[in-house]
């Protein structure tokens, strides 16, 4: 599946910095659940994207509930998230 | 001395989230019209993730004589677990809930009692010295259900009461402005021994507020410190935390107080923001066995709680003893005593593992890793040191290592899982056939570098 240019930056970053050793940024499809499954991140990394993103992008997450599990479900949803609070930010 | 639990002041706040607050009044009078659901069942699940909800729980589960199970994570895996390990035994959550083919009580159907007085009277009629189990925690990072310990009534009111007086020894109020009132945020889970023991069981017992709202990610936890002037903040939280928070040019110089625990805080990250926040930061020193049994200021040296006495043993291991434990502890910790009279940690029994404060047994994790079927042999490490992710060797005639990632996630807590597997012929074992851990990362180390050397020419 093509990645954007925002999912292909977030797929390095998630490799990175989480230190995912055995993932090329070209595994990570940009459906594919990041938390239940698929690459079975935690919450442990759900802090470390956190902290990336703020880093890279000046962008704070914040748990809204039912919002932010729907922005972390995948590298589409967070990169989506990600270009629409650069674009009203 | 409280002899009972929630004794604070009826209007006083207990929870706060946003704009809402809840009373102690408001919690006796939701656990009351929980523990009316809770006649049909012997124990209760506390499932709850929101922290006054589960609070409610725990305080209804005690009103009807019933213990609580606290599980050590969330997942389908662990609830398995305890259907088959325990008998009547319901789940009690705050949301949705799939079928888990236990009975689940959802607290969103309990009415709100009216008339709060009747409530509050029946909590300080609970005896509260009292034998009788409320709580049963697991400690293991597997999902099998080993090692229950049970907490009594009277022991989690003890240490509530030990933990209360720490608070205030920390906040020391006598240095505050007069405006304002203390709010703790904190950044763990209410269902660890850390959380339940400052999140939950404090709050019943000490006049402080604690927030119940989002405050993992750390601009949450800023929003969550509100105003300057009209709170003063106590953050409780963990070294894993701080780092994150750090990382994230978190605004330190609004908190009043930092409270750390579940693994060391390096000394030179406690002395910058014990210079940054108004009050002092502050480390515990406990395990799940005996709650939390020391304390120091950054800079400091650790100092039992009065309560405590200890004793060093033939084997060179701490053991400590209280009116309110049922037996003696043995720490798992080694220390040494400082020349002002406290003491520092210095090391770990070996088998006793922490990844981001997170505690596990690493024979147990090893054995789950070797139950898998396409694991000939097998064990897990920690290249990175202590509180890192953990590595695993592994022999095995599979290609693909993910399969084996899959399996192990149904039988331990995702923390870990390793995040590096690295494929050897065979471990080395010696004649008994025991692996020396330090031969064991010198053959991960070499063999992650051949590997990393062979990708390089690979990747594009």
């Amino acid at each position: 599946m093509e990645k954007t240019a925002t999912e292909q930056q977030l797929a390095e970053m998630l490799v990175d910095v989480l230190n995912l050793e055995d993932v090329t940024p070209g595994d990570i499809e940009p459906e594919d659940n990041l938390f239940e499954g698929g690459l079975g991140l935690d919450s442990i990394d759900a802090l470390e994207i956190a902290v990336a993103v703020s880093q890279n992008y000046d962008i704070h997450l914040k748990a809204e509930d039912e919002e932010t599990r729907s922005v972390f479900r995948s590298l589409r949803s967070l990169a989506a998230f990600i270009d629409e609070q650069k674009a009203s930010g | 001395m409280p002899d009972h639990w929630l004794n604070r002041q009826a209007e006083s706040p207990v929870f706060v989230a946003g704009e809402v607050c809840a009373t102690a009044s408001a919690l006796a009078s939701r656990a009351g019209s929980i523990a009316a659901q809770l006649g049909g069942t012997a124990r209760v699940v506390n499932y709850c993730e929101d922290r006054y909800a589960f609070t409610a729980v725990f305080l209804a589960a005690l009103l009807k004589g019933i213990p609580c199970y606290l599980l050590p994570g969330r997942g389908d895996a662990y609830l398995q677990s305890i259907r088959a390990a325990v008998p009547d035994i319901s789940v009690v959550t705050d949301s949705e809930l799939d079928d888990v083919g236990l009975p689940v009580i959802n607290i969103a159907d309990c009415e709100t009692i009216r008339g709060a007085d009747d409530s509050i009277v029946s909590i300080e009629a609970m005896q509260a010295d009292s034998d009788r189990i409320a709580a049963v925690v697991f400690t293991s990072g597997t999902t099998g259900v080993s090692k229950p310990l049970n907490k009594s009534v009277a022991a989690l009111l003890q240490g509530a009461r030990i933990n209360a007086g720490i608070l205030e020894t920390f906040i020391n109020r006598a240095q505050l402005p007069d405006s304002g009132h203390v709010r703790v945020i904190p950044t763990v889970p209410p269902w660890h021994m850390y959380g339940l023991e400052w999140s939950v069981l404090v709050p019943c017992l000490s006049d402080i507020e604690v927030y119940s709202g989002a405050s993992f990610f750390p601009e949450d936890v800023a929003a969550a410190m509100g105003e300057p002037g009209e709170i003063h903040p106590c953050l409780l939280t963990t070294p894993h935390h701080l780092r994150a928070m750090v990382a994230a040019a978190f605004p330190f110089e609004r908190a009043h107080t930092i409270i750390s625990a579940t693994a060391p805080l390096d000394p030179d990250l406690a002395a910058a923001l014990d210079a940054r926040v108004s009050g002092g930061v502050f480390e515990i020193y406990g395990c799940s066995e005996a709650g939390s049994v020391a304390a120091r200021r950054a800079g400091g040296s650790f100092r039992f709680f009065d309560d405590f006495d200890w004793r060093i043993n033939n084997n060179g291991e701490v053991v400590l003893t209280a009116g309110h434990l049922s037996e003696p502890v043995v720490l798992s910790d080694t220390i040494k005593i400082e020349p002002d009279g406290g003491f520092s940690i210095v090391g770990r029994q070996q088998d006793l593992i922490k990844v981001a404060g997170k505690r596990a047994s690493l024979a147990e994790l090893n054995l789950a890793l070797q139950s898998v079927a396409s694991v000939q042999d097998g064990m897990l490490l920690q290249p990175g040191g202590d509180d890192q992710r953990l590595a695993a060797l592994v022999v095995t005639s599979v290609d693909d290592v993910a399969a084996i990632i899959e399996d192990l996630r149904a039988r331990v807590d995702p923390t870990f899982l390793p995040r590096r597997i690295c494929k050897v012929a065979k471990l080395p074992r010696n004649d008994t056939g025991k692996v020396s851990y330090a031969e064991a990362l010198r053959l991960f180390e070499s063999e992650s570098a051949a590997a990393a050397v062979k990708d390089g020419g690979a990747t594009s």
